[in-house]
């Protein structure tokens, strides 16, 4: 046993030193971050991830088909409630055993949503976070480089990307907080480059005889440049408005505004409704990596949703303020 | 310390050490708390130099090992410079000390899978949710090293604070924290959903709020 441990040490401790890095490393973190977005997007690739966030631990699969400007995808739950998300052009369908639902929310035409993506515009980040390449890494039997991106202040997460080296696709994605502690990882343990999976095919084929079927009512995009009754007083530096919403109110569910905030990297939403009831968000809450913390406002429950710190989203929350300016033009 | 120890250590970590060697080494290295320090000094530097994170050597080595130093613990070394870069941008610095760590430990004890980040002086800041972990991190290194090399086992203790709560299957789910009303967390819910449309759109893959959701534990 000792001699064992012995070499062990000598191995471990001392090790070999290998060869420098070749080439790719050369390659900028701009390059890598383009790769990167244009790979997610444009790859048909299918993988099993693990999501640890807090002390959570799940793990799940993907799947990803992409012909030519169409995209498909599954995130599919392999443990607990067997969770199902699908994402395509025209819909998100969301399968929930646990509740015996099925929810298949369509995209007007006009939105401007999944598959569009922000383009990575490393000089506008910059203003708001550092990008490093910090080395090489092994995950799920793949070479990956890593890369930091490091925010310059308080208000939004940091991200380590483990990225491929051959399609930059993101094998590990660390997200820290501004405590620097890891607040979620999702790291690959496969990770399969398909080009032959061009559709995925739908799982919604049995056994969802007694399930509810909804049918959210889609939201309306508005103009982001159309006045608003909301003003947003306290947005962190770089956060600008994307997109805005509008669902009018059914049977089901009551008229709902939707503000969308980006940085480019880190998301931000922020949801009105009329505050009729008591189960609105009072306070703060969080799963995983997303922080939302809920308000009241003349009258209407506002709530604001996002991927960064929880004092973030408690600043915006509590920096909205209504004016009444007409809203209709 | 003496500098026939410096060069014992030196020499534990070239390999060049016999067996009784080794053990009186360590557990000079156990007792004192300096000599752990140097000890963890060597690691570092063996670490950086195999370049711990990527499993070689990357380009700028002189930067990080200039970075190395720079994130030092106390006991090493002066406080850290204002501007440098927060720890975790040195995966170098995180998982350095961590991973021989867990090597000595894995050998010993296949068992101890405690998170050797909290063990670690290297991430002796890294803020402890539990008491159980607090509890756990307050063990010195030093019990490592026993538990490595002398294969002296010790039972952790770990403060089960609501045992109910903390082992029931029904807890353990993935859920939105402090919330009690289902008719909240259903909304929240659909933001959620609803917010990731547009997260995915963001350049960082928003796989994460999807699988946020897919996670989600509907049980009451």
């Amino acid at each position: 046993m000792l001699q064992s441990c012995r070499a062990w040490v000598g191995c471990f401790l001392l090790g070999v030193v290998p060869a420098g890095v070749a080439g790719d490393a050369e390659k900028s973190v701009d390059a890598w971050l383009k790769q990167m977005v244009q790979s997610v997007h444009t790859l048909s690739y299918e993988g099993t991830f693990v999501y640890l966030h807090n002390t959570q631990l799940e793990t799940m699969q993907i799947a990803h088909a992409a012909n030519g400007d169409q995209e498909q995808e599954r995130i599919f739950s392999l443990n607990g409630a067997a969770r199902e998300v699908i994402r395509s052009q025209n819909s998100v369908i969301c399968v929930l055993p646990d509740a015996k639902s099925v929810s298949v929310t369509k995209h007007r035409k006009t939105d401007r949503r999944f598959p569009s993506v922000l383009p990575v515009n490393i000089s506008r980040l910059s203003d708001y976070y550092d990008f490093r390449l910090l080395g090489e890494a092994r995950i799920a039997n793949r070479e990956a480089v890593v890369i930091g991106v490091i925010p310059r202040d308080p208000l939004r997460y940091g991200y380590r990307l483990f990225l491929d080296v051959n399609h930059a696709l993101p094998l590990k994605t660390d997200t820290i907080n501004e405590e620097g502690e890891m607040v979620s990882q999702i790291m690959f343990t496969s990770l399969r480059v398909t080009p032959s999976l061009q559709t995925i095919s739908p799982t919604l084929h049995h056994g969802k005889s007694g399930y509810t079927w909804v049918h959210p009512k889609p939201a309306q995009e508005i103009s982001t440049s159309a006045d608003a009754n909301w003003k947003f007083k306290q947005l962190p530096q770089g956060f600008q408005l994307q997109v805005r919403t509008k669902r009018s109110a059914s049977l089901s569910e009551k008229e709902m505004e939707h503000f969308v905030f980006s940085d480019g990297l880190a998301t931000l939403s922020v949801y009105f409704e009329k505050a009729d009831d008591e189960n609105g968000l009072r306070k703060a809450s969080k799963m995983g990596a997303v922080n939302v913390f809920g308000t009241q406002v003349s009258g209407y429950q506002v709530t604001v949703v996002g991927e960064v710190p929880a004092q973030t989203v408690r600043t915006v929350a509590n920096s909205i303020e209504y004016s009444a300016v007409s809203s209709v033009q | 310390m003496t500098e026939n120890i410096r060069e014992e250590i030196s020499a534990l970590l070239d390999d060049e050490l016999s067996h009784e060697e080794i053990d009186q080494t360590l557990s000079q290295l156990s007792e004192q708390e300096q000599l752990r320090s140097t000890w963890d000094r060597y690691n570092l530097i063996s670490d950086v130099i195999r370049g711990e994170a990527g499993g070689r050597v990357s380009p700028s080595l002189a930067d990080q090992v200039r970075a190395q130093v720079d994130a030092e613990p106390a006991i090493l070394a002066a406080p850290k410079p204002a501007q440098s870069a927060p720890a975790w941008v040195k995966p170098l610095a995180g998982t350095a000390v961590a991973a021989s760590v867990a090597v000595l430990a894995v050998m010993a004890a296949p068992q101890l899978l405690t998170p050797d980040a909290k063990i670690s002086p290297q991430v002796a800041t890294v803020k402890m949710a539990e008491p159980s972990y607090a509890q756990l991190a307050s063990v010195p290194p030093t019990q490592n090293f026993h538990l490595a090399n002398s294969v002296q086992y010790r039972v952790r203790p770990v403060v089960v604070t609501q045992p109910a709560a903390r082992w029931s299957t029904q807890y353990s789910g993935t859920r939105w924290k402090n919330l009690a009303k289902p008719a909240t967390e259903n909304r929240l819910n659909k933001y959620l959903v609803d917010h990731s449309e547009y997260a995915t759109q963001a350049p960082v893959r928003g796989v994460v709020p999807y699988a946020t959701f897919v996670g989600y534990d509907a049980r009451q």
